[in-house]
């Protein structure tokens, strides 16, 4: 077991005055069979109860609603998660056979149940003739081996980049100009994967801070991607590697806007900037 | 149960129907004395002083290089451009009232309705041609109509008390910005030879552009003069125009607003209670001695209890 | 002396179409039984009389303000009325009771529907009806998901439009199931008919619709959430610029709730709260009258001003209700409008008491040889797109262009539906210009409501009239006009 120290801070500062205000932040770690979240603090600069509240993915939500005028707003969210080092990749040894996996993959209740996290959003829709012939699934192996080879190919063919895009840069603009971010490797995975029916979710969380990984600095996005029998396995295309307890799990949604970690409306709008900052450090 | 939304319409028909009177008397008062005024007289001080009761001094300096007259006149009555426009205050009146048509009898929504249509016959060549008199006559008569039928049909409730609350801050206000803008014209010819003669017509002026020329010659038995002129609009108990006696009003309409509410001391009741009781018991010599500065701070008071009146009750 | 004009003389030179069914004259021109009463009453009208009635109808509306807004901007509106056409449609008891029955099974399945597509898809699994039509649907709502409202109940109000065809049977065309309008229109021509032919009406035993608002309010109030004893509840309108408006606010004033806008509502602690001058109330129920996508900026369209940010929280938490749910418009689209006969028998096991307008399976070997032998008299529709893409309408097609569309339907049997162009029914109906009563086509919009154990529809309907000669389209922004529809009593 080990255990991390997480803090995430965003500071809102604001051009005007903002009369009302609902935020909502998805920062703090889940609880899974493989993590657990304990002495969680949240403070804010104007002093206002928050509430939680549940996504529609069921993960938990810091909510502030602010009725009366700011132009300032901090909030800082600190916590300690326990995460099971006995990490429990499944082995390609434990899949289906082959032609097991695949009539299950190709079976309407499946397609139905995992709909979701099959059908392509606006950003990882990719152009079938688009795709690389190198990332496509043959069917000859199994869907574990083909994730694996997957999140290396997208390792090897994108550079990281930090700069270059933003959360609105769609899948099919990194397969024509490779380099970016983590949620830019996650949207092309997913895009990928979506293409050959396979469900894979986008998932957002911390990186442990002290393990030279690409994109511990600010919150990580990863995959996980569905395999019959062995359920939802994670993969980190940015690091080339799968998930384990240096990942530290928020939430998952079927691409970055179900898992932005932070969303607001305010009134009226006035311009904003905002700043994160993160820190994962392991006790 | 009232939303703050109806409530803030409620209460914004009251302040721009009584701000639209006061434009329009002042607007019409200035005009017609400018015609008997001493040859002292210069003529650009009741142009500026128009614009400076209806706060629209600096916007009209980017709307016109020259202060002429029909480009002033035309500039507070009926111009698109100025956002406090007579003619653009009416129709935020309807506005309101469009939105609280479910709160209000059909008689209110229809009179304000006609003195929308009505206000759209006037045109800038006519205006040009026979001044401003038929327009601000026609204003001044359609706000009291628009009152008198809100008086008629209105239960005596919170709706009622939202409508009178505007009306009653928006005249205080209004009075206190005719008083100095009097004062302001006075201090600007007191070097002038002539000044006795003009002071006496500024007082008279004073009370004509807040409707009370004739009843303070009736109180008074005499004509008017500064003392006479400051106490008729500040603290005379019976004179339906002067501060105090609105501030009373407010005070009253407060009370059925805030449903009897327990007073604390950063509640708009406590402002005004507290404004009201000082008023009582103010010297007119107190006042005088210090005219401006006084009523500077009446003003920012003024400004205070509707800043708070819509912080407690009218934010949506 | 010129010898003065009754509404007999008119109804003489009636011109009947025997092309299409008449709702007042049988094939023989004679008067239909139902019809025999108020055809003695207008008979003996004078054509003055009559046209002096017909424009108090018209005052009347206008005065009161029935009235649909055609806004340019802020302060110059259009405001037209809808015009009432003084001959009602009557519908007889038995063919009534039927619709009434065939309503309420209808909604009750798509409310099944609804709540099988958004938690266990099972009739998705079990292939009745094509899953890729539902998830490709737009109005398939992600934040709807693994959530039951309260009672199941997802379509509280529900507008199905229904029309009569040549074999004299009903037919429902389609079905609204977000935020359906136009039932104020059925109170105000009541109150018209009322004030207008006041003794025709009270010898008529018409059924009533004045207890709809009443209906609603207690449907309304009975999806509160749990434990709410006294619920609060709202009408949510986009505001006073919106076509609608006037309905909105009716509604509200008959039902006794307060109006409100977005602004006027906050959530804080997943809870709503009404901004009111004595400071914050918490709302139970609201009746929305704005379209899904603008009620919550923080999950659906983030540009919206009329909504109100959080509210999607505060619903899947259990503490407010909205009426109707968000994510009904997957059922009343095109394409699954032909798939409600199969709904009602997967979850009812029920035959339809309602006919579907009948849907040729191309997948299906007869129907899909009839399709491509008489492509020029069907609709032609894809299952898998929702929105009425890719509809294919034979009678304007050319020749070619259907050979061409042949050829795309066997590429792809499964892909394609088909279904008759529908003959909609004849009305006798004022025409003002020419003063003679001419047939126009008409249907029926009907109300139903569904609330926790409340099931209601409203006796009567809007009877809307296409008022162009030979015009299918019924719609008020389209040249249309309505009729008081009258329910008669047994």
């Amino acid at each position: 077991m080990v255990t991390y120290h997480i803090s995430y801070e965003a500071e809102n500062v604001y051009d005007h005055q903002v009369q009302e205000a609902l935020f909502e932040f998805l920062v703090v770690p889940c609880t899974s069979d493989t993590q657990e979240v304990t002495e969680e603090k949240i403070e804010n600069s104007l002093k206002i109860p928050f509430f939680r509240s549940r996504n529609v993915f069921g993960y938990n939500l810091i909510c502030v609603r602010i009725g009366k005028p700011f132009n300032h707003f901090k909030i800082k969210v600190s916590c300690t998660v326990h995460k099971a080092t006995e990490d429990s990749f499944p082995s390609s040894a434990d899949s289906l056979p082959l032609e097991e996996e695949l009539a299950i993959l190709d079976s309407d209740a499946f397609i139905v149940d995992h709909y979701l996290y099959i059908q392509q959003t606006p950003l990882t829709a990719l152009p079938a003739e688009k795709i690389p012939s190198s990332l496509l699934y043959q069917r000859d192996k199994s869907l574990l081996e083909y994730m694996t080879s997957l999140n290396s190919a997208l390792y090897g063919m994108l550079e990281y980049k930090p700069g270059v895009t933003n959360p609105s840069t769609r899948a099919c603009d990194v397969l024509n100009n490779p380099r970016g971010v983590c949620q830019d490797y996650t949207h092309l995975m997913l895009g990928v994967l979506r293409h050959h029916q396979i469900p894979a979710r986008y998932v957002s969380g911390y990186l442990n801070q002290g393990q030279d990984f690409m994109g511990s600095a600010q919150m990580h996005a990863w995959v996980e991607a569905f395999v019959p029998k062995l359920g939802w396995v994670g993969f980190d295309p940015t690091n080339n590697r799968v998930a384990d307890h240096h990942h530290i799990k928020v939430a998952d949604g079927t691409d970055y806007t179900d898992c932005s970690p932070l969303k607001g409306h305010i009134n009226p709008p006035v311009p904003n900037k905002t700043d994160h900052t993160v820190q994962v450090v392991q006790q | 149960m009232m939303l703050s939304r109806t409530a803030n319409s409620l209460f914004w028909i009251g302040r721009y129907i009584e701000r639209i009177e006061h434009l329009a008397r002042y607007i019409n008062a200035q005009y017609l004395s400018s015609s008997d005024a001493p040859s002292a007289f210069d003529k650009q001080l009741t142009l500026e002083s128009m614009l400076f009761m209806a706060s629209a001094a600096q916007s009209f300096q980017e709307y016109s290089p020259q202060i002429v007259d029909h480009q002033v006149i035309y500039f507070l009555t009926l111009e698109d451009q100025n956002p406090y426009s007579i003619k653009n205050y009416v129709a935020l009146v309807r506005e309101n009232a469009r939105g609280v048509r479910d709160n209000t009898p059909t008689e209110l929504w229809e009179a304000i309705n006609r003195f929308y249509h009505a206000m759209n016959v006037f045109t800038r060549e006519e205006m040009e041609k026979k001044g401003p008199y038929d327009f601000c006559k026609s204003a001044m008569d359609t706000t009291t109509i628009i009152k008198g039928v809100a008086d008629n049909t209105l239960l005596r409730n919170e709706v009622w008390s939202l409508i009178r609350t505007g009306i009653h801050l928006e005249r205080a206000t209004q009075i206190t910005q005719i008083i100095l803008s009097k004062l302001q014209d006075i201090r600007k010819t007191e070097e002038s030879p002539m000044s006795q003669a003009i002071q006496s017509y500024h007082w008279a002026a004073l009370l004509r552009s807040a409707g009370g020329l004739d009843m303070s010659r009736h109180y008074y038995g005499t004509t008017p003069n500064r003392e006479r002129a400051i106490d008729f609009l500040l603290l005379n108990q019976k004179f339906p125009k002067s501060v105090l006696y609105n501030l009373e009003k407010l005070k009253a309409d407060l009370k059925i607003i805030s449903n009897n509410k327990p007073i604390s001391p950063d509640s708009v009741e406590f402002t005004v209670g507290k404004l009201t009781a000082n008023m009582n018991f103010l010297t007119l010599d107190e006042i005088l001695a210090q005219a401006e500065k006084f009523l500077h701070d009446l003003q920012q008071t003024l400004i205070r209890i509707g800043a708070q009146i819509e912080q407690q009750y009218l934010t949506f | 002396m010129i010898q003065e004009k009754y509404l007999e003389n008119l109804f003489r030179e009636y011109s009947r179409t025997s092309e299409f069914l008449d709702e007042v004259f049988d094939e023989n021109g004679q008067i239909r039984q139902h019809y025999q009463r108020v055809y003695n009453h207008l008979a003996k009208i004078s054509l003055p009389d009559f046209k002096y009635l017909n424009d108090y109808a018209k005052k009347s509306s206008f005065d009161q303000g029935i009235t649909f807004n055609v806004y340019s901007d802020k302060s110059q509106g259009v405001e037209r009325i809808f015009p009432f056409d003084l001959f009602p449609r009557i519908i007889p008891t038995k063919e009534w009771e039927k619709i009434e029955k065939g309503l309420i099974q209808r909604n009750r399945a798509l409310n099944l529907f609804l709540q099988d597509i958004y938690n266990e898809k099972k009739i998705l699994k079990d292939n009745v009806v094509p899953k890729e039509l539902i998830f490709s649907s737009r109005h398939y709502c992600k934040h709807m998901m693994d959530f039951v409202p309260y009672g199941g109940i997802y379509v509280h109000i529900s507008g199905t439009d229904i029309i009569k065809h040549k074999d004299g049977e009903y037919y429902v065309l389609e079905d609204n199931l977000r935020c359906p309008s136009g039932v104020s229109y059925v109170l105000s021509n009541r109150m018209a008919t009322k004030r207008i032919l006041p003794n025709l009406f009270f010898k008529s035993r018409v059924q009533p619709v004045v207890d709809y608002p009443e209906a609603l309010a207690e449907v309304i109030k009975s999806v509160a959430p749990i434990g709410v004893d006294q619920p609060v509840c709202v009408v949510l309108t986009p505001g006073m610029y919106n076509s609608a408006y006037y309905e909105h606010s009716y509604l509200a004033l008959q039902m006794g709730m307060q109006l409100v806008e977005g602004r006027d509502l906050f959530v804080d602690h997943n809870f709503v709260y009404m901004k009111t001058i004595h400071g914050p109330k918490k709302v139970d129920v609201i009746y929305r009258r704005i379209d899904d996508d603008f009620i919550d900026p923080m999950v659906f369209r983030a540009d919206s001003t009329l909504g109100i940010p959080g509210l999607m929280s505060a619903f899947r938490e259990g503490n407010v209700s909205l009426v109707n749910a968000p994510g009904t418009g997957v059922a009343d689209d095109k394409a699954v409008y032909t798939y409600v006969p199969d709904m009602i028998r997967y979850y009812l096991s029920e035959e339809p008491i309602l006919k579907n307008v009948f849907t040729y399976r191309c997948e299906k070997g007869d129907d899909f040889l009839y399709v491509l032998e008489n492509l020029d008299k069907l609709v032609v529709k894809p299952v898998d797109e929702s929105g009425g893409y890719g509809i294919f309408i034979g009678s304007k097609a050319s020749r070619q262009e259907q050979e061409d569309f042949k050829e795309i339907i066997k590429a792809n049997r499964r892909k394609y539906i088909a279904q008759p162009i529908m003959s909609l029914s004849v009305h006798s109906t004022f025409i003002e210009e020419n003063e003679r009563f001419e047939p126009r086509h008409v249907d029926l919009r009907t109300f139903s409501l569904s609330g926790y154990q409340i099931e209601y529809v409203c006796k009567g309907g809007l009877t809307r009239v296409a008022l162009r000669k030979g015009n299918l389209i019924v719609n008020s922004s389209q040249g249309g006009g309505s009729k008081d529809t009258w329910v008669l009593q047994e």
